[in-house]
């Protein structure tokens, strides 16, 4: 039920409601009138595609081709799949759209499926062809809510159907139906020119499109890599080794042609269907193109803890978003402990360590440090390298002992006389100050402008107490001292 | 065959039976004779793990973390990375008192900061297992891990990574806790070290000379004991030897406010 111009209409209706008269756009009065005990719900539009779009992303265990169709009311919501070429990995279309057919109706949903050649003779087959009785008409049900066109039927099968089989808007429908023309077939009798004066390009457009004699280009949900693996289970895997040892299977099945095309990649996505319909999925990355099946696989190692298998994963899709070129051939990873690999292989495999812990603590777990340009110490030091190497190193070394510890600077309470203070409390322990050695002026940076906070230069001391401790004293505004680092 | 040769095929059969020389082979000098000859291989061995630890209950240490000790590591780090290229994977805790490196203080020390990535982990458990990954990855030069409390499971499994990733670890414990298995407790590691600051030695300049480190190896397989005082000069990246210290109190006198702290 659906509020539309002041009335509360029905949006959609089940089977059991149509058999006693109640339909879809129906006033609910009306619907109340003719049925008594009907019970009705809120419709929940985005509720309702949010479902679609869930069970289009399902649907990607059959063919990365997948697309909803929008939910309008009367029941003009829909999935599209283009099964070209996959069908033989089912045992054929027939195959397939019953398996298909079967899993939704285990889901819990009633199913009306069309196949043909063109989009639009698949949809009528869909709504017009494919009732609960019709098809194939097997004593066990093998075909209930199935229409399976055979290749090059669309035209002669449509032709038999209502004109709403063609898509058309609900405006072009009423028209034709004043005309007279209530099947396809008298439409297509019709000359052509006058046709589109009248009704416009779209009727003539949907009917050719229907029966294939103009081109209709799909338009999936998600662009679809080329790069796409995919694997099926005869029985549902659980278990975390077996799923690594499919996610190996799946790594060795792209490599011949990544290594074909010099190709290594650069993000992994991994969709492992269970046999409830959801579908988990295990995004992972790399800070250089690999390509190393091995290597590949390893990377989701550590994505996989806690995977909720559910009653076990049916297929499994491995498909790489992004890929770049790599030109070199990796050497094999048999090299003994003993041996000092190369530069480039150690670079090679030291960032693929380093992507496997940063899928476990995080894109920002693993840094390396880049210098700034900057005298003052705590703006000296930026972490963002992904990799390690690449900048000159050099351009750290700082004419000035710096601490190896750089702490927050903490004020200290002095408890005697002295530049710096001979003895001072410092995180609730008194320090003996021994030897000591600056000041090393830190000045602003006033060629950075106006800071928010402008900062005042700072005297730098290094201090050694009796104990040997080295700490980084500086003396701030209204000679107060704060520790800001340790020395080894 | 000559009787020195003879000897040192007896010694590395009764290495084997004691099960300390693992054919390791490569073995770092400190470049410091008196520690190099304590150590039964000539030097730090490679491929295996290391531990250095601060002085527990030290109230320095627990205001300012183990600082000696780190420096002692990263010098020894930074040597690896020197001699075996390769990056050095520095594992601390986020927010812990250790994720505060700083890079040019450990340029300071002989390694550069290009050689460096940090991994932060979430918890002791997690620094473990990074640590563990980057030991059996042969590519690294080196990998230093701060956790507070490692065990002998945890030691074990470290140790074993190693050997079979040939990369050299090293267990750095945060000073500052005494007991409870701990920083102190031991961890199955080839050595132990315990580095604690000293005072140093006053220059005629004014200002502060190389700093000076009680240097304590704690435990060895194989070898025995020792204590030096060992000189670092940041100037020049050198350790050196001021003295071999004898167990029992260190030869400055503690000052009475350090007691009552």
């Amino acid at each position: 039920m659906a509020e539309a111009a002041g009335t509360l209409r029905l949006h959609a209706v089940n089977g059991a409601a149509e058999a006693v008269g109640v339909f879809p756009a129906m006033p609910l009065a009306d619907a109340r009138a003719v049925f008594p005990a009907l019970k009705v719900t809120e419709a929940d539009p985005e509720d309702d595609a949010a479902a679609l779009e869930t069970l289009a992303q399902w649907a990607t265990r059959y063919t990365p081709w997948t697309a909803v169709e929008g939910i309008a009311p009367g029941g003009g919501a829909g999935l599209w799949l283009d099964v070209t070429g996959c069908a033989h990995l089912f045992g054929g279309e027939a195959a397939l759209a019953r398996d298909l057919r079967d899993r939704l109706t285990g889901f819990g949903f009633a199913v009306r499926l069309g196949l043909a050649d063109t989009q639009g003779a698949a949809w009528a087959a869909a709504r017009f062809l494919a009732g609960e009785e019709a098809g194939g008409g097997d004593d066990d049900g093998d075909g209930a809510g199935l229409a399976l066109l055979p290749e090059g039927a669309q035209r002669q099968l449509l032709m038999g159907l209502p004109v709403e089989a063609l898509r058309l808007p609900a405006a072009v429908v009423e028209t034709l139906k004043r005309l007279g023309i209530r099947r396809i077939a008298d439409l297509a009798a019709l000359p052509r020119a006058p046709l589109a004066a009248r009704l416009g390009a779209e009727a003539a457009r949907r009917l050719d499109q229907a029966i294939g004699r103009a081109p209709e280009p799909f338009t999936p949900r998600a662009p679809v890599t080329p790069w796409r693996e995919r694997l099926a289970f005869a029985e549902p895997i659980g278990r975390t080794e077996d799923v690594q040892t499919a996610i190996a299977a799946l790594c060795r099945a792209l490599h011949p042609r990544l290594e074909r095309e010099r190709k290594g990649a650069r993000r992994l996505l991994l969709e492992m269907f269970r046999v409830d319909g959801e579908v988990i999925r295990r995004m992972v990355g790399t800070s250089r193109p690999v390509r190393d099946p091995d290597a590949l696989a390893r990377l989701f190692k550590e994505t996989l803890d806690g995977l909720d298998a559910g009653f076990g994963i049916e297929a499994m899709v491995l498909s790489l978003p992004a890929v770049d070129p790599l030109e070199a051939t990796q050497t094999g990873f048999t090299r003994g402990a003993g041996e000092a690999p190369d530069a480039a292989e150690r670079a090679a495999r030291t960032a693929l360590l380093l992507d496997r812990l940063r899928t476990r603590l995080g894109e920002d777990g693993v840094l390396r440090p880049v210098p700034r340009e900057s005298h003052i110490p705590e703006a000296s030091v930026t972490v963002a390298e992904r990799t390690p190497g690449g900048t000159a190193p050099d351009t750290w070394a700082a004419a000035a002992p710096r601490p190896v510890r750089l702490i927050a600077a903490e004020p200290v309470e002095p408890l005697a006389e002295g530049t710096p203070p001979a003895a001072f409390r410092w995180r609730r322990r008194t320090w003996t100050v021994a030897r000591s050695e600056g000041p090393e002026r830190v000045a602003p940076e006033w060629w950075h402008g106006p800071l928010p906070h402008p900062r005042a230069a700072r005297d730098y001391w290094r201090v050694e107490d009796t104990g040997g401790h080295r700490l980084w004293l500086f003396r701030g505004r209204a000679a107060r001292w704060f520790v800001q680092g340790v020395f080894p | 065959m000559t009787a020195e040769h003879r000897l040192e095929l007896l010694r590395r059969r009764v290495r084997a039976i004691e099960g300390t020389a693992r054919e390791v082979g490569a073995v770092l000098p400190l470049g410091l004779p008196e520690v190099d000859a304590a150590l039964p291989w000539g030097g730090l061995p490679l491929g295996c793990l290391h531990q250095v630890v601060g002085e527990p209950g030290d109230a320095a240490e627990a205001a300012a973390g183990p600082a000696a000790a780190l420096g002692f590591t990263a010098v020894l780090a930074a040597r690896l990375a020197a001699r075996r290229g390769g990056t050095v994977l520095w594992c601390v805790r986020r927010g812990s008192v250790d994720d505060a490196l700083h890079p040019p203080g450990l340029a300071r020390l002989g390694l550069p900061p290009a050689q460096v990535m940090i991994a932060r982990a979430a918890d002791d458990a997690e620094v473990l297992w990074c640590m563990e990954e980057g030991l059996r990855a042969p590519a690294l030069a080196a990998v230093v891990g701060q956790a507070r409390d490692a065990d002998l499971t945890a030691g074990r499994r470290l140790q074993l990574a190693a050997e079979a990733g040939g990369v050299t670890g090293f267990l750095l414990a945060a000073g500052g806790r005494a007991g409870r298995g701990g920083p102190t407790g031991s961890v199955a590691a080839t050595t132990r070290w315990r580095v604690v600051p000293a005072p140093s030695a006053p220059v005629p300049w004014p200002g502060l000379g190389p700093a000076a480190w009680d240097v304590t190896l704690d435990r060895c397989r194989g070898g025995l004991p020792g204590r030096w005082k060992v000189d670092w000069d940041d100037e020049t990246g050198d350790l050196s030897v001021a003295a071999a210290l004898r167990d029992g109190p260190a030869d400055p006198p503690r000052p009475a406010v350090r007691r009552l702290a």
